[in-house]
């Protein structure tokens, strides 16, 4: 052999000898492919929770998943699908990749198909697959089960290349199993958790609207009071002694109104009217605590002035109220008594039905001042317990009117007329007669009936439809006639309500 | 001026891919002009041109898939990689042609070139994004040259899929195909273009002698058929694919002595991408009979040294004007198919770094194939880093 064919020899030896060291470095290229693969994987799964549990409903739940397992092992689609209570169907509720929108079919399914929680890998000739085929278009599938909290099969996970994607994606290996198996366990058990979130969510909203539906019955305010946190927690024997002021309200004539309206157009009536009254009580820090029929029971627990103030803002939405009625017959007018002191405040009633109510003195006198609000033409008053604990007096224009004893009491109580809830052209009159009027009474206590007749006689000079000056002119003529007795303290007695 | 942008994302779903992307590119939307895609095969394309058409409604939107995108947070190779580069102002213009085949590149490039000239005056750089296969490359620049002057510096990448050597996929606004055209001129007079290219293989053995071509096709090298010949020097039998090659079957043409000095490697290659089930062998441009064609080797150490060497050639050549934007075509070679995620992350920030490449705006993509200047002339290579800064030109004394 010549030097030139050997050495072509060995030149042909070598060439091929690098040759095969070029395909073996692309080889091990691959390998450490696979392992980077490996290494991404991992990182997208270690994501995939944090990701997963701020979805904001199961849906996102839902695409987070298949959106991190295609991330993580580079499927050309995906299917979420849960059992449907059928054991031979499920349904789709995610799909990725797919040209046809797949959410909401259903796709046939096999027990038989599944190895325990394990992942398995289906080929075209599979049973998974030929069944799919039509819907999907699916050529190979990782498929993978989840369970619910008793261990059920609540779904199925696959992800997978169609019969389209085959050039460009690279075929699905038995060695993604395992991993696939970890990211659906770890799928479904989160799936479990959100799924028993979303429940405990949902039975909250439901006992937050059935709270809410309670409090329209029984105030929170009411249940604060009486140290209680749910309206379960409440106990026949439940009841608490309160300091604050009370307002009671009523309606003028509402008997003989509802008698000619008829039940329907009074309670449609009724209804606008008392709610109109809840925002100026609630504004001013009350609550409402009773209805009985058109009188309302507000109470106060903080300040008397509160009290006061939602006087005067109950007044002025009864103005707006009245005016925006059509029928004149509508037009309501109303008395309210405010008055402080302890009471009860407590549950009332038997094992089966109970109520929520206030009770005592406090409460009677409080109604009862709301009487006295026809007796003087007012359309306010207020007794001394609640005007000798106001912070701020000089806000409110009152005007004094009695000294009264009322019906089932022994002890006197001073009444003032509360002139910022007159609604009437007289309003500024009796503000401008204030100091006559006090003088006129002043007269009137002392008992020189003749001279308070006189000094009363100016304020209606002023203003003749003052009803209270009215009232002590009428009294006055009469005790002038018969003379006021050995006793006479200027104190009125009240016998009725 | 130009104002460029750049973001990238690696969700997997399309819309929001896209919308990740331009959040991170641009703050005025409504702004850009241009939006240039790439993005990975296994993205629904439809959806990303649309959600770029409606998230930048005044921009036309191009661009071409790769086996990977590249940009300033490093690579990212999955199925479904996006990134873009925004690019806001009126001198920039985009011409774009469908059908392009082995035998029509030169016409249709020129057709492309003159409208595109039409479209815009004083262009002074062209970015070229075609199909990477069915493509005669020389013929499409010698097309952009009769159009625009053989002095117009034109760069840009080939299409790619991910290494399965199936498609290759270009997009213009609501179009996607295989066989697209598409040319980008750019008329900013205060911005010039700087490349550089490198590959870092060795010739390895005697050279294949082209003994029977057309135009792209060889037939047979050293008298045989061609496509075994170069897998029995790899010790690969015949029926093996070109997507199993591609790393290794790269093939060289030798350069003439003051292009290889410049060019800091001795060989041009080409990739052949393309068998004909015959034994005949498609490489992406033209190959005369007598050509030779020496199947070439990676040379790791000299590819991690030549990227070192090329970076500071590059500075030289940037000689601290402002970058505005970094453009790069990368032979998808370079990537996962032969570098591990440590390497790979290292070769790019050997390029990145010098560069600043962390903030200013940079887009990359692994296709098949690059075009990028060299020796003074535009000129089409396989298996290369080529990189494009666009620096702005210092302002008159």
């Amino acid at each position: 052999m010549s030097e030139t064919a050997d050495a072509a020899i060995r030149l042909a030896a070598l060439e091929a000898e690098v040759g095969r060291h070029q395909v073996v470095h692309q080889r091990l290229a691959a390998a450490k492919r696979l392992l980077d693969d490996e290494l991404k994987r991992f990182r997208v799964i270690q994501q995939f929770v944090e990701r997963v549990v701020m979805a904001e409903s199961i849906g996102a739940f839902y695409e987070v998943t298949l959106e991190s397992l295609v991330e993580a092992f580079e499927f050309e689609v995906a299917l979420f699908l849960r059992n449907t209570g059928d054991p031979d169907c499920l349904a789709v509720v995610c799909c990725f990749g797919f040209d046809e929108e797949l959410t909401g079919s259903a796709l046939p399914f096999d027990a038989a198909w599944l190895k325990g929680a394990d992942s398995r890998l289906f080929h075209g000739d599979d049973d998974v697959v030929q069944r799919w085929a039509a819907t999907t278009n699916l050529a190979e599938v990782l498929l993978c089960p989840f369970f619910d909290k008793n261990g059920a099969i609540s779904g199925v996970v696959i992800g997978g290349r169609t019969k389209d994607g085959l050039a460009y994606y690279d075929a699905l290996s038995e060695e993604s199993l395992s991993s696939f198996s970890v990211m659906v366990g770890q799928a479904g058990a989160l799936l479990a958790n959100q799924e028993l979130a979303d429940e405990i969510h949902a039975h909250n909203a439901e006992l937050e609207s059935l709270s809410k539906s309670y409090s329209r019955f029984v105030p929170f305010e009411f249940l604060k009071l009486l140290g209680r946190d749910t309206i379960q927690s409440v106990l026949p024997s439940d009841h608490v002694s309160l300091d604050m002021t009370v307002l009671y309200s009523d309606l003028r004539q509402f008997t003989k109104l509802s008698e000619a309206l008829g039940a329907e157009k009074v309670f449609a009536l009724l209804n606008a009217y008392l709610g109109a009254m809840e925002q100026p009580i609630k504004s001013s820090n009350g609550f409402i605590n009773h209805y009985q029929g058109d009188a309302v029971t507000a109470l106060f627990p903080g300040s008397a002035d509160s009290a006061l103030a939602a006087a005067i803002a109950m007044v002025e939405a009864l103005a707006t109220f009245n005016a925006a009625q059509t029928d004149p017959q509508h037009r309501l007018r109303m008395g309210i008594g405010i008055n402080s002191g302890v009471l009860m405040l407590g549950a009332v009633g038997g094992g089966e039905r109970l109520d929520s109510n206030v009770v005592g003195d406090t409460v009677n006198l409080t109604a009862r001042t709301e009487g006295l609000t026809k007796l003087f033409g007012a359309t306010c008053v207020v007794t001394d317990l609640t005007v000798k604990r106001l912070e701020n007096p000089g806000k409110f224009d009152l005007r004094e009117l009695d000294r009264v004893v009322v019906a089932g009491r022994n002890d006197p109580v001073v009444v003032y007329e509360l002139l910022g809830c007159d609604v009437s052209a007289g309003r500024e009159a009796k503000r401008a007669s204030a100091e006559t009027f006090a003088k006129a009474l002043d007269c009137y206590r002392r008992g020189d009936f003749a001279v308070a007749i006189g000094v009363f006689a100016e304020v209606l000079g002023k203003n003749p439809d003052d009803a209270a000056a009215k009232l002590f002119v009428q009294r006055c003529a009469e005790l002038v006639q018969r003379g006021p007795g050995a006793d006479w303290t200027g104190v009125t007695v009240l016998d009725g309500k | 001026m130009l104002q460029f942008g750049s973001g990238n994302s690696s969700q997997v779903n399309s819309d929001s891919a896209m919308a990740e992307c331009l959040e991170k590119a641009t703050k005025d939307p409504g702004a850009v002009s241009l939006v240039i895609v790439h993005a990975t095969v296994g993205h629904n394309f439809k959806a990303l041109l649309a959600a770029a058409r409606t998230r930048c409604p005044n921009a036309t939107v191009i661009g071409c898939t790769g086996s990977g995108v590249i940009h300033s947070e490093g690579v990212t190779e999955a199925m479904r990689a996006l990134a873009v580069m925004t690019i806001a102002g009126p001198e920039v213009a985009v011409t774009f042609r469908d059908g392009l085949n082995r035998g029509n590149g030169r016409a249709l490039a020129a057709e492309a070139g003159q409208a595109l000239k039409q479209s815009l005056d004083g262009i002074n750089m062209v970015a070229l994004f075609t199909a990477g296969f069915d493509v005669t490359a020389d013929d499409v620049i010698a097309g952009v040259e009769d159009a625009l002057g053989s002095d117009m510096p034109i760069f840009g990448a080939t299409a790619a899929d991910n290494g399965k050597a199936q498609g290759s996929f270009q997009f213009y606004n609501d179009t996607v195909t295989e066989h697209g055209v598409l040319l980008v001129g750019f008329a900013d007079p205060t911005l010039e273009l700087e490349w550089i290219s490198h590959h870092g293989s060795n010739p390895i053995g005697a050279p294949f002698v082209v003994t029977a071509a057309q135009g792209n096709h060889i037939t047979t090298l050293d008298g045989k058929p061609a496509w075994p010949q170069i897998m029995e020097r790899l010790g690969l039998p015949p029926d093996t694919t070109p997507d199993q090659t591609l790393p290794i079957a790269g093939l060289g043409i030798e350069l003439p002595g003051a292009e290889q000095t410049e060019y800091d490697n001795s060989h041009t290659m080409r990739v052949p991408l393309e068998i004909d089930g015959a034994g005949g062998v498609y490489l992406p441009t033209s190959v005369p009979v007598g050509t030779k064609l020496s199947l070439m080797q990676r040379d790791e150490d000299k590819i991690f040294s030549g990227v070192e060497r090329m970076m500071d050639r590059l500075k030289e050549k940037v000689a601290g004007r402002e970058i505005v934007a970094v453009f790069q075509a990368d032979c998808m070679a370079r990537g996962r198919l032969t570098f591990d995620r440590v390497l790979k992350d290292e070769i790019i920030a050997k390029m990145q770094y010098p560069l600043d490449g962390a903030t200013v705006p940079w887009l990359g993509v692994y296709g098949f194939s690059e075009y990028c200047p060299l020796g003074g002339r535009n000129q089409f290579h396989s298996y290369t880093t080529s990189l494009f800064p666009l620096v702005r030109r210092p302002a008159a004394p």
